[in-house]
């Protein structure tokens, strides 16, 4: 049960898609997520799909991962898709009593049921593709222009990275704490929704008490190595952009200009 | 009859995936009552994955374990508990798993849910306070979060005695403590599998604790079962056990030490109060010689 969570899950690869620069591939995601909603037509859709599955197949990544990260929001798209069905007004294709179709409104449900879900299979691509220590430099990197204003770009991507780091030791040390306690005679599986919810009380508790057993000593490991924030701090493998990074990053730029032109 | 009794059971994690890992390979074993079983072998041999399945937190990938001659894998969730009752489990750290405000409401968890009345519950806190060796009216009141390491591993152990098992299972219940806090706890342990008779099975990775408790030792390696016998038997095979990855218990190494120097030593003694008499005998016999 425990073993399906997959955020931040990176599958290792070298492929073109692997080796790009994360910043690159971080802005070139955000582009594509525009162009998404930014097409309207036939022609536009067929190009914006076609674009995002040949990057997936560029990636070399087994396609059961991506359709795992479909899965929660198959629910999602489905309510879209009827609602667009049915709501949306415009010439009748077929009428049960109050219950009308439009084809306006087929179209449109098609649409957006697509977008959704491209939007979520090239976000996949990006974390399958980046390791999570690359992701969160290069979200630093990105966020680093906006320290002026008072973002913590720094601060920010060292949560994300410890946060991302935790996640599998902290479902290792969940399914540890519900096996001890299953060993007392706890019961999770039978009873009602409220009792369900008071058993949770034996696993939360030690739960919440380690992860803050935790912190303290990391925070006490990274002081020790005279960790004193972002000012100052240099990488041991800098980020840098490369040809295929600028060339991607053109495509990128082409495709945008591509898709609003394809608007008119 | 074998209280539990494993039939070739292999246990296979991610099974069918690339990140697929063996982590028991056909292991057969029977447990008999009153026994007291030392599982010794090096980390990630399968100890802590061999225990769980006696009592169904990990269903085994092929084989069967019977407990009392029934097959688990054909029990409900009132049966499973039933199991759960009967082979009381303290696991590795067993500190991690307190969660309530105080000592004895912690200790009446397992009791609780065995939907035992309020009388019954307390009395049995009561007693198995009293056998880990804390004073119910000093502790019972006290939040578990305040008790020094060893304390806190007493509370676990007694959690689990409450629920009065036939066999209790402890993997590594002395794990990073110090000496003295080893000594106190294997005391208890001792003292519940001669007081109590019920059979115990002890996880450790230090030979001396196992040699001088253990009636029958269970070697594993890389998930397979090496060796089996009594501490004598499995203790004078040192080469064999050196090449699991294991020593023998360093008195032992003290002693074979002794013998290969010329001094006419016996050297099948593996705790430190044989060894002892041992040497005094070999000193008395050459002063009188």
């Amino acid at each position: 049960m425990l073993k399906d969570i997959t955020i931040g899950q990176y599958y290792p690869g070298e492929s073109l898609i692997h080796r790009l620069d994360p910043r690159i591939k971080i802005i070139t995601t955000l582009i594509y997520m525009i162009s998404l909603f930014v097409v309207n037509s036939f022609p536009g859709y067929i190009l914006v799909i076609t674009v995002g599955l040949l990057a997936i197949l560029n990636s070399k990544i087994p396609l059961g991962y991506f359709i795992r990260g479909l899965k929660p929001i198959f629910i999602l798209i489905g309510i879209t898709f009827f609602l667009n069905i049915l709501l949306t007004p415009g010439i009748p294709l077929v009428k049960i009593g109050p219950i009308k179709i439009t084809e306006e409104g087929l179209f449109l449900g098609i649409f957006m049921s697509i977008r959704l879900a491209m939007l979520v299979l090239v976000a996949s691509l990006l974390t399958l593709t980046t390791t999570p220590v690359n992701f969160t430099e290069a979200i630093e990197n990105l966020l680093s222009p906006f320290k002026g204003i008072g973002v913590p770009a720094h601060e920010l991507a060292m949560m994300m990275t410890i946060a991302l780091r935790f996640i599998p030791t902290l479902l290792e040390e969940t399914d540890k704490i519900i096996k001890a306690q299953k060993a007392r005679g706890a019961d999770f599986e039978s009873g009602n929704l409220l009792k369900r919810a008071k058993n949770i009380i034996p696993i939360l508790v030690p739960l919440f008490i380690g992860a803050l057993r935790r912190a303290d000593e990391l925070a006490t490991a990274m002081e020790s190595r005279c960790y004193r924030g972002g000012e100052g701090r240099t990488r041991m493998k800098a980020l840098t952009i490369e040809t295929k990074d600028k060339i991607a990053m053109a495509a990128a730029v082409l495709f945008l200009v591509v898709t609003v032109m394809s608007r008119w | 009859m074998a209280f539990i009794e494993l039939k070739n059971v292999s246990v296979i994690y991610k099974e069918g995936t690339p990140l697929e890992a063996m982590a028991l390979e056909n292991i057969s074993l029977s447990i008999c009552e009153n026994e007291f079983i030392g599982i010794i072998g090096s980390t990630g041999a399968g100890k802590s994955t061999l225990v769980q399945l006696l009592n169904g937190l990990i269903e085994p990938s092929r084989g069967k374990v019977l407990v009392e001659g029934t097959d688990l894998s054909l029990m409900k969730g009132q049966d499973i508990k039933k199991v759960r009752q009967k082979i009381g489990l303290v696991f590795q750290y067993p500190e991690n798993q307190v969660f309530e405000e105080s000592i004895a409401q912690d200790i009446a968890f397992g009791p609780r849910n065995l939907g035992l009345d309020d009388d019954e519950i307390h009395a049995r806190v009561v007693h198995a306070m009293d056998f880990v060796g804390l004073d119910y009216e000093t502790f019972k009141d006290r939040s578990p979060f305040e008790l020094s390491g060893g304390q806190i591993r007493r509370v676990a152990i007694a959690g689990v005695l409450a629920m009065k098992p036939q066999v209790l299972v402890l993997d590594e219940p002395t794990a990073g403590m110090d000496p003295r806090g080893r000594m106190d706890i294997l005391d208890g342990i001792a003292k519940i599998h001669r007081d109590l008779k019920i059979t115990v099975i002890l996880i450790s990775h230090n030979m001396e604790d196992v040699a001088r408790l253990a009636s029958r030792i269970l070697v594993m390696k890389d998930g397979r079962l090496a060796l089996e016998g009594s501490p004598n038997e499995v203790f004078s095979t040192g080469d064999q056990l050196n090449s699991l990855g294991l020593n023998l218990p360093a008195i032992t190494q003290l002693l074979n030490e002794l013998n290969r120097r010329g001094l006419n030593i016996q050297t099948n003694l593996f705790t430190v109060e044989g060894a002892e008499t041992e040497i005094l005998h070999l000193i008395r016999r050459k002063q009188n010689a």
